[in-house]
Protein backbone atom coordinates (compact mmCIF):
# COMPACT_ATOMS: atom_id res chain seq x y z
CA UNK A 1 0.00 0.00 0.00
CA UNK A 2 1.37 3.53 -1.08
CA UNK A 3 1.37 6.72 0.79
CA UNK A 4 -2.00 7.79 -0.89
CA UNK A 5 -3.79 4.26 -0.10
CA UNK A 6 -2.14 4.76 3.70
CA UNK A 7 -4.38 8.52 3.15
CA UNK A 8 -7.07 8.16 0.90
CA UNK A 9 -7.07 4.49 -0.57
CA UNK A 10 -10.36 3.54 2.70
CA UNK A 11 -8.97 -0.18 2.64
CA UNK A 12 -8.29 -0.38 -0.83
CA UNK A 13 -5.78 0.50 -3.23
CA UNK A 14 -6.65 4.11 -3.57
CA UNK A 15 -7.23 4.61 -7.10
CA UNK A 16 -9.49 1.89 -7.31
CA UNK A 17 -11.46 4.07 -4.46
CA UNK A 18 -14.38 6.20 -6.83
CA UNK A 19 -13.94 8.21 -3.86
CA UNK A 20 -10.79 9.71 -5.16
CA UNK A 21 -12.37 10.41 -8.53
CA UNK A 22 -13.40 14.21 -8.86
CA UNK A 23 -17.39 14.40 -9.59
CA UNK A 24 -17.75 18.05 -8.34
CA UNK A 25 -17.41 21.07 -10.64
CA UNK A 26 -16.70 24.61 -10.60
CA UNK A 27 -15.15 24.88 -6.77
CA UNK A 28 -13.86 28.75 -6.70
CA UNK A 29 -10.36 29.98 -6.60
CA UNK A 30 -9.03 30.00 -2.92
CA UNK A 31 -8.77 33.57 -1.35
CA UNK A 32 -5.77 32.37 -0.03
CA UNK A 33 -3.94 31.41 -2.81
CA UNK A 34 -0.73 33.16 -2.97
CA UNK A 35 0.45 31.55 -6.61
CA UNK A 36 -1.31 32.01 -10.11
CA UNK A 37 -1.36 27.98 -9.84
CA UNK A 38 -3.38 27.66 -7.10
CA UNK A 39 -5.60 30.50 -7.61
CA UNK A 40 -6.58 28.51 -10.81
CA UNK A 41 -4.37 30.87 -13.59
CA UNK A 42 -1.79 28.42 -14.64
CA UNK A 43 1.66 29.90 -15.51
CA UNK A 44 2.70 28.38 -18.83
CA UNK A 45 6.42 28.98 -18.33
CA UNK A 46 6.22 27.08 -14.80
CA UNK A 47 7.14 23.61 -15.41
CA UNK A 48 9.52 24.46 -17.54
CA UNK A 49 11.62 27.15 -14.98
CA UNK A 50 11.42 24.96 -12.43
CA UNK A 51 13.45 22.14 -14.63
CA UNK A 52 15.68 24.42 -15.96
CA UNK A 53 16.60 25.89 -12.31
CA UNK A 54 17.11 22.11 -11.42
CA UNK A 55 19.74 21.82 -14.19
CA UNK A 56 20.80 25.53 -13.48
CA UNK A 57 21.46 23.97 -9.48
CA UNK A 58 23.23 20.93 -10.68
CA UNK A 59 26.14 23.24 -12.26
CA UNK A 60 26.58 25.09 -8.13
CA UNK A 61 26.65 21.84 -6.48
CA UNK A 62 24.60 18.93 -4.31
CA UNK A 63 23.26 21.46 -1.25
CA UNK A 64 21.86 23.61 -4.25
CA UNK A 65 20.27 20.88 -6.26
CA UNK A 66 18.61 19.50 -3.04
CA UNK A 67 17.27 23.02 -2.27
CA UNK A 68 16.32 23.20 -5.74
CA UNK A 69 14.24 20.17 -5.93
CA UNK A 70 12.96 20.80 -2.37
CA UNK A 71 11.38 23.94 -3.33
CA UNK A 72 10.10 22.16 -6.59
CA UNK A 73 8.53 19.22 -4.68
CA UNK A 74 7.11 21.62 -2.25
CA UNK A 75 5.64 23.77 -5.61
CA UNK A 76 4.09 21.16 -7.18
CA UNK A 77 2.60 19.93 -3.46
CA UNK A 78 0.78 23.37 -3.18
CA UNK A 79 -0.28 23.02 -6.90
CA UNK A 80 -1.81 19.67 -7.25
CA UNK A 81 -2.11 18.61 -3.82
CA UNK A 82 0.53 16.03 -3.83
CA UNK A 83 3.08 15.25 -1.14
CA UNK A 84 6.55 15.06 -1.78
CA UNK A 85 5.91 15.58 -5.49
CA UNK A 86 4.70 12.26 -5.93
CA UNK A 87 1.77 13.41 -8.35
CA UNK A 88 1.86 10.21 -10.77
CA UNK A 89 1.89 6.20 -10.37
CA UNK A 90 2.39 4.00 -12.67
CA UNK A 91 -0.42 1.76 -13.48
CA UNK A 92 -0.70 -1.91 -15.21
CA UNK A 93 -3.17 -1.71 -18.05
CA UNK A 94 -5.58 -3.97 -15.80
CA UNK A 95 -6.04 -1.17 -12.91
CA UNK A 96 -6.08 1.66 -16.01
CA UNK A 97 -9.35 -0.78 -17.72
CA UNK A 98 -10.58 -0.80 -13.98
CA UNK A 99 -9.94 3.22 -13.08
CA UNK A 100 -11.93 4.23 -16.68
CA UNK A 101 -14.71 1.49 -15.31
CA UNK A 102 -14.81 4.27 -12.35
CA UNK A 103 -14.22 7.60 -13.83
CA UNK A 104 -16.96 9.73 -15.33
CA UNK A 105 -17.17 11.76 -17.78
CA UNK A 106 -14.32 10.57 -19.45
CA UNK A 107 -11.92 11.77 -23.00
CA UNK A 108 -9.30 11.38 -25.45
CA UNK A 109 -6.84 14.79 -25.19
CA UNK A 110 -3.82 15.71 -26.93
CA UNK A 111 -0.54 14.79 -24.52
CA UNK A 112 1.22 17.92 -23.20
CA UNK A 113 4.72 16.14 -23.53
CA UNK A 114 4.48 15.40 -26.39
CA UNK A 115 3.59 18.85 -27.74
CA UNK A 116 6.43 19.95 -25.38
CA UNK A 117 9.19 17.73 -26.17
CA UNK A 118 8.94 16.98 -29.84
CA UNK A 119 6.06 20.32 -31.28
CA UNK A 120 3.22 17.83 -31.73
CA UNK A 121 0.17 18.72 -31.88
CA UNK A 122 -2.67 15.81 -31.67
CA UNK A 123 -5.38 17.70 -33.62
CA UNK A 124 -7.72 14.82 -34.11
CA UNK A 125 -8.99 11.71 -32.15
CA UNK A 126 -6.60 8.53 -33.50
CA UNK A 127 -3.72 11.17 -32.56
CA UNK A 128 -4.15 11.36 -29.13
CA UNK A 129 -2.56 9.95 -26.77
CA UNK A 130 -3.41 11.06 -23.50
CA UNK A 131 -7.00 10.67 -21.14
CA UNK A 132 -8.22 13.32 -19.42
CA UNK A 133 -10.57 11.75 -16.48
CA UNK A 134 -13.59 13.47 -14.65
CA UNK A 135 -14.85 16.49 -14.72
CA UNK A 136 -12.00 18.79 -14.82
CA UNK A 137 -11.50 18.42 -18.85
CA UNK A 138 -14.87 20.86 -18.51
CA UNK A 139 -13.03 23.71 -17.60
CA UNK A 140 -10.66 23.71 -21.10
CA UNK A 141 -11.92 27.12 -22.01
CA UNK A 142 -8.95 28.45 -19.29
CA UNK A 143 -6.50 26.86 -21.14
CA UNK A 144 -7.55 26.29 -24.60
CA UNK A 145 -3.58 25.62 -25.15
CA UNK A 146 -3.76 22.83 -23.62
CA UNK A 147 -6.68 21.35 -24.84
CA UNK A 148 -5.71 21.77 -28.66
CA UNK A 149 -7.69 20.04 -30.55
CA UNK A 150 -10.33 19.69 -28.13
CA UNK A 151 -11.86 16.63 -26.14
CA UNK A 152 -13.23 13.92 -27.59
CA UNK A 153 -15.67 11.94 -25.07
CA UNK A 154 -15.74 8.62 -25.17
CA UNK A 155 -17.30 5.44 -23.25
CA UNK A 156 -15.67 3.18 -21.14
CA UNK A 157 -15.68 0.75 -23.82
CA UNK A 158 -14.31 2.78 -26.13
CA UNK A 159 -11.79 3.80 -23.17
CA UNK A 160 -10.43 -0.06 -22.86
CA UNK A 161 -10.02 -0.67 -26.40
CA UNK A 162 -7.93 2.36 -26.97
CA UNK A 163 -5.78 1.55 -23.74
CA UNK A 164 -5.26 -1.49 -25.11
CA UNK A 165 -4.43 -0.16 -28.17
CA UNK A 166 -1.71 1.96 -26.44
CA UNK A 167 -0.46 -0.97 -24.72
CA UNK A 168 0.03 -3.00 -27.71
CA UNK A 169 1.79 0.26 -29.58
CA UNK A 170 4.17 0.09 -26.11
CA UNK A 171 3.20 2.82 -24.09
CA UNK A 172 3.13 2.32 -20.14
CA UNK A 173 -0.08 3.70 -18.33
CA UNK A 174 0.54 6.59 -15.78
CA UNK A 175 -2.28 8.25 -13.36
CA UNK A 176 -1.45 11.82 -12.71
CA UNK A 177 -3.35 13.66 -9.82
CA UNK A 178 -4.49 17.59 -10.51
CA UNK A 179 -5.58 18.50 -6.43
CA UNK A 180 -5.61 16.04 -3.70
CA UNK A 181 -8.00 12.95 -4.00
CA UNK A 182 -8.04 13.79 -7.19
CA UNK A 183 -7.09 11.65 -9.85
CA UNK A 184 -7.44 13.58 -13.68
CA UNK A 185 -6.14 11.50 -16.56
CA UNK A 186 -3.96 8.40 -17.27
CA UNK A 187 -1.20 9.43 -19.66
CA UNK A 188 0.62 6.62 -21.98
CA UNK A 189 4.12 7.03 -21.51
CA UNK A 190 7.84 6.39 -22.78
CA UNK A 191 11.13 7.72 -21.70
CA UNK A 192 12.43 10.36 -22.16
CA UNK A 193 9.47 12.04 -24.30
CA UNK A 194 7.28 11.85 -20.96
CA UNK A 195 8.15 15.18 -19.12
CA UNK A 196 7.16 12.89 -15.94
CA UNK A 197 8.69 9.42 -16.58
CA UNK A 198 12.07 11.34 -17.30
CA UNK A 199 11.93 13.60 -13.87
CA UNK A 200 11.42 10.23 -12.52
CA UNK A 201 13.86 8.60 -14.01
CA UNK A 202 16.89 11.52 -14.51
CA UNK A 203 15.78 13.18 -10.93
CA UNK A 204 14.12 10.20 -8.63
CA UNK A 205 10.81 12.07 -8.11
CA UNK A 206 7.08 12.65 -10.03
CA UNK A 207 6.46 9.21 -10.32
CA UNK A 208 5.32 6.46 -8.05
CA UNK A 209 5.72 3.36 -8.84
CA UNK A 210 3.34 0.93 -9.10
CA UNK A 211 1.11 -1.82 -7.10
CA UNK A 212 2.92 -4.65 -8.64
CA UNK A 213 6.47 -6.35 -9.92
CA UNK A 214 6.93 -8.27 -12.58
CA UNK A 215 8.25 -11.65 -12.20
CA UNK A 216 9.49 -14.28 -14.91
CA UNK A 217 8.12 -18.09 -14.81
CA UNK A 218 11.55 -19.72 -16.29
CA UNK A 219 9.59 -22.76 -16.94
CA UNK A 220 7.61 -20.74 -19.66
CA UNK A 221 9.43 -18.52 -20.79
CA UNK A 222 11.27 -19.42 -24.31
CA UNK A 223 13.61 -16.05 -24.24
CA UNK A 224 11.48 -15.18 -27.51
CA UNK A 225 12.83 -11.49 -26.68
CA UNK A 226 9.26 -9.68 -27.28
CA UNK A 227 9.07 -8.28 -24.03
CA UNK A 228 12.94 -6.62 -23.71
CA UNK A 229 11.68 -4.41 -26.28
CA UNK A 230 8.89 -2.65 -24.64
CA UNK A 231 10.40 -2.17 -21.05
CA UNK A 232 10.82 1.88 -20.38
CA UNK A 233 12.93 1.66 -17.24
CA UNK A 234 15.48 -0.63 -18.01
CA UNK A 235 14.37 -3.80 -15.67
CA UNK A 236 13.85 -6.04 -17.98
CA UNK A 237 16.88 -7.48 -20.33
CA UNK A 238 17.78 -11.44 -21.70
CA UNK A 239 19.55 -13.05 -19.74
CA UNK A 240 22.01 -14.19 -22.52
CA UNK A 241 23.47 -17.34 -20.44
CA UNK A 242 20.61 -18.75 -20.27
CA UNK A 243 18.58 -17.31 -23.02
CA UNK A 244 15.59 -16.11 -20.67
CA UNK A 245 14.11 -12.91 -20.30
CA UNK A 246 15.37 -11.01 -16.66
CA UNK A 247 13.73 -8.68 -14.41
CA UNK A 248 15.52 -6.40 -12.36
CA UNK A 249 12.42 -6.14 -9.74
CA UNK A 250 14.20 -3.22 -7.60
CA UNK A 251 13.89 -0.96 -10.94
CA UNK A 252 10.74 -2.28 -11.83
CA UNK A 253 7.44 0.06 -12.43
CA UNK A 254 5.10 -2.59 -12.49
CA UNK A 255 3.66 -1.16 -15.78
CA UNK A 256 3.18 -4.67 -16.98
CA UNK A 257 4.15 -4.17 -20.39
CA UNK A 258 6.37 -7.18 -20.14
CA UNK A 259 3.41 -8.92 -18.87
CA UNK A 260 0.80 -8.27 -21.58
CA UNK A 261 3.35 -8.65 -24.40
CA UNK A 262 4.52 -11.87 -23.40
CA UNK A 263 2.86 -14.79 -25.60
CA UNK A 264 3.58 -17.94 -23.54
CA UNK A 265 1.93 -16.27 -20.18
CA UNK A 266 5.03 -16.31 -18.97
CA UNK A 267 5.60 -12.77 -17.44
CA UNK A 268 3.05 -12.40 -14.41
CA UNK A 269 2.67 -9.38 -11.90
CA UNK A 270 2.68 -9.78 -8.39
CA UNK A 271 1.58 -7.64 -6.03
CA UNK A 272 4.48 -5.39 -4.70
CA UNK A 273 3.38 -5.92 -1.05
CA UNK A 274 3.59 -10.01 -1.31
CA UNK A 275 7.75 -8.93 -2.18
CA UNK A 276 8.70 -8.13 1.34
CA UNK A 277 12.40 -6.46 0.32
CA UNK A 278 9.98 -4.07 -2.28
CA UNK A 279 6.72 -3.13 -0.07
CA UNK A 280 8.37 0.14 0.37
CA UNK A 281 10.05 0.61 -2.72
CA UNK A 282 8.07 3.40 -4.68
CA UNK B 1 -3.48 20.40 4.74
CA UNK B 2 -1.78 17.14 5.81
CA UNK B 3 1.06 16.99 8.12
CA UNK B 4 3.82 16.04 5.85
CA UNK B 5 6.04 15.07 8.92
CA UNK B 6 3.41 12.18 10.10
CA UNK B 7 3.73 11.00 7.00
CA UNK B 8 6.10 8.39 5.49
CA UNK B 9 7.05 9.75 2.22
CA UNK B 10 9.07 8.26 -0.23
CA UNK B 11 12.33 10.12 -0.78
CA UNK B 12 13.47 10.83 -4.35
CA UNK B 13 16.07 8.93 -5.14
CA UNK B 14 18.26 11.66 -6.63
CA UNK B 15 21.15 12.13 -9.24
CA UNK B 16 24.19 11.44 -7.82
CA UNK B 17 24.73 14.03 -5.46
CA UNK B 18 28.68 13.28 -4.53
CA UNK B 19 29.42 14.13 -8.24
CA UNK B 20 28.29 17.44 -8.01
CA UNK B 21 28.84 20.32 -9.07
CA UNK B 22 28.57 19.44 -12.97
CA UNK B 23 29.33 21.41 -16.05
CA UNK B 24 26.88 21.41 -18.55
CA UNK B 25 26.89 23.00 -22.41
CA UNK B 26 25.69 26.52 -22.15
CA UNK B 27 23.37 26.81 -24.50
CA UNK B 28 22.37 29.89 -26.03
CA UNK B 29 18.81 30.88 -28.07
CA UNK B 30 18.75 34.37 -29.79
CA UNK B 31 14.79 34.88 -29.82
CA UNK B 32 15.12 37.68 -32.25
CA UNK B 33 16.01 34.93 -34.96
CA UNK B 34 13.94 31.91 -33.04
CA UNK B 35 10.24 33.44 -33.90
CA UNK B 36 7.92 30.54 -34.57
CA UNK B 37 9.68 27.55 -33.29
CA UNK B 38 6.55 25.54 -32.64
CA UNK B 39 5.95 25.79 -36.56
CA UNK B 40 9.60 25.02 -37.30
CA UNK B 41 10.59 22.94 -33.94
CA UNK B 42 13.53 21.33 -36.36
CA UNK B 43 16.16 21.22 -33.35
CA UNK B 44 13.01 19.23 -31.17
CA UNK B 45 12.80 16.49 -33.84
CA UNK B 46 16.73 16.17 -34.35
CA UNK B 47 17.56 16.13 -30.95
CA UNK B 48 18.11 12.53 -30.06
CA UNK B 49 18.98 13.77 -26.08
CA UNK B 50 15.82 16.14 -25.76
CA UNK B 51 17.19 18.72 -24.59
CA UNK B 52 14.58 21.65 -26.17
CA UNK B 53 11.19 22.27 -24.85
CA UNK B 54 8.67 24.54 -26.74
CA UNK B 55 5.67 26.08 -24.87
CA UNK B 56 3.72 28.92 -25.59
CA UNK B 57 4.31 31.87 -23.67
CA UNK B 58 0.65 32.89 -23.04
CA UNK B 59 -2.57 31.33 -22.39
CA UNK B 60 -5.55 33.21 -23.71
CA UNK B 61 -8.70 32.57 -22.81
CA UNK B 62 -10.95 30.93 -25.51
CA UNK B 63 -8.38 31.33 -28.03
CA UNK B 64 -5.91 28.78 -29.25
CA UNK B 65 -2.39 30.16 -30.37
CA UNK B 66 -1.16 30.15 -33.84
CA UNK B 67 1.47 28.23 -34.40
CA UNK B 68 2.67 30.93 -37.00
CA UNK B 69 2.22 34.18 -35.29
CA UNK B 70 5.67 34.96 -34.15
CA UNK B 71 6.83 35.37 -30.64
CA UNK B 72 4.09 33.42 -29.29
CA UNK B 73 5.95 30.61 -28.83
CA UNK B 74 9.35 29.86 -27.20
CA UNK B 75 11.54 27.10 -26.95
CA UNK B 76 14.10 26.20 -24.32
CA UNK B 77 17.14 24.37 -23.63
CA UNK B 78 15.48 23.02 -20.46
CA UNK B 79 17.74 19.80 -20.30
CA UNK B 80 21.24 20.99 -20.86
CA UNK B 81 22.79 18.27 -18.90
CA UNK B 82 22.02 15.42 -21.02
CA UNK B 83 23.36 17.75 -24.11
CA UNK B 84 26.23 15.56 -25.67
CA UNK B 85 27.22 18.31 -28.06
CA UNK B 86 26.80 16.65 -31.09
CA UNK B 87 25.80 20.25 -32.69
CA UNK B 88 23.21 18.76 -34.77
CA UNK B 89 20.56 21.51 -33.68
CA UNK B 90 23.29 24.09 -34.64
CA UNK B 91 23.45 23.17 -38.03
CA UNK B 92 19.69 22.41 -38.34
CA UNK B 93 18.45 25.91 -37.33
CA UNK B 94 17.77 27.65 -40.70
CA UNK B 95 17.89 31.34 -38.86
CA UNK B 96 21.51 29.92 -37.05
CA UNK B 97 19.53 31.00 -33.79
CA UNK B 98 21.02 28.68 -31.70
CA UNK B 99 24.57 28.54 -29.92
CA UNK B 100 26.40 26.15 -27.80
CA UNK B 101 29.60 26.46 -25.70
CA UNK B 102 30.93 24.68 -22.90
CA UNK B 103 33.89 25.08 -20.38
CA UNK B 104 35.30 23.02 -18.57
CA UNK B 105 36.18 19.79 -18.52
CA UNK B 106 34.57 17.26 -20.55
CA UNK B 107 32.71 13.90 -17.85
Amino acid sequence: MCIYCDLWGDGTVWYLNPKNYPRHMYTLPRPDATSKAAAGEADPAGFINAERALVDAMEKGAEEFEATLTALRDGMDMMQGSLGGWMGQAVPLRDAERMVEIASPKGFIACICRNHMLGLEERSSPQMTCMGLGVGMLKWERWPERYKGGVCWVSTEEAKEWLRDMDKRGFMHSLMMFGPRFIGGICNCDYPVCDALAMRIDFGFNMLKGHHVAMVDYDLCNGCGICAQRCQFGALKMNVTIDKANIDQMRCFGCGLCETACPRGAITLVERAKVPALQEVW
Amino acid sequence: MVDKSQLKVPKPTPVDLGKLPLKFPRIDIDYSKCTVPFWCKKCLQVCSQLVFQVYCKQFVRLRESDPREPGVYEVVAVRRDKCNMCNKCVEVCPEDAITITYEGVPR
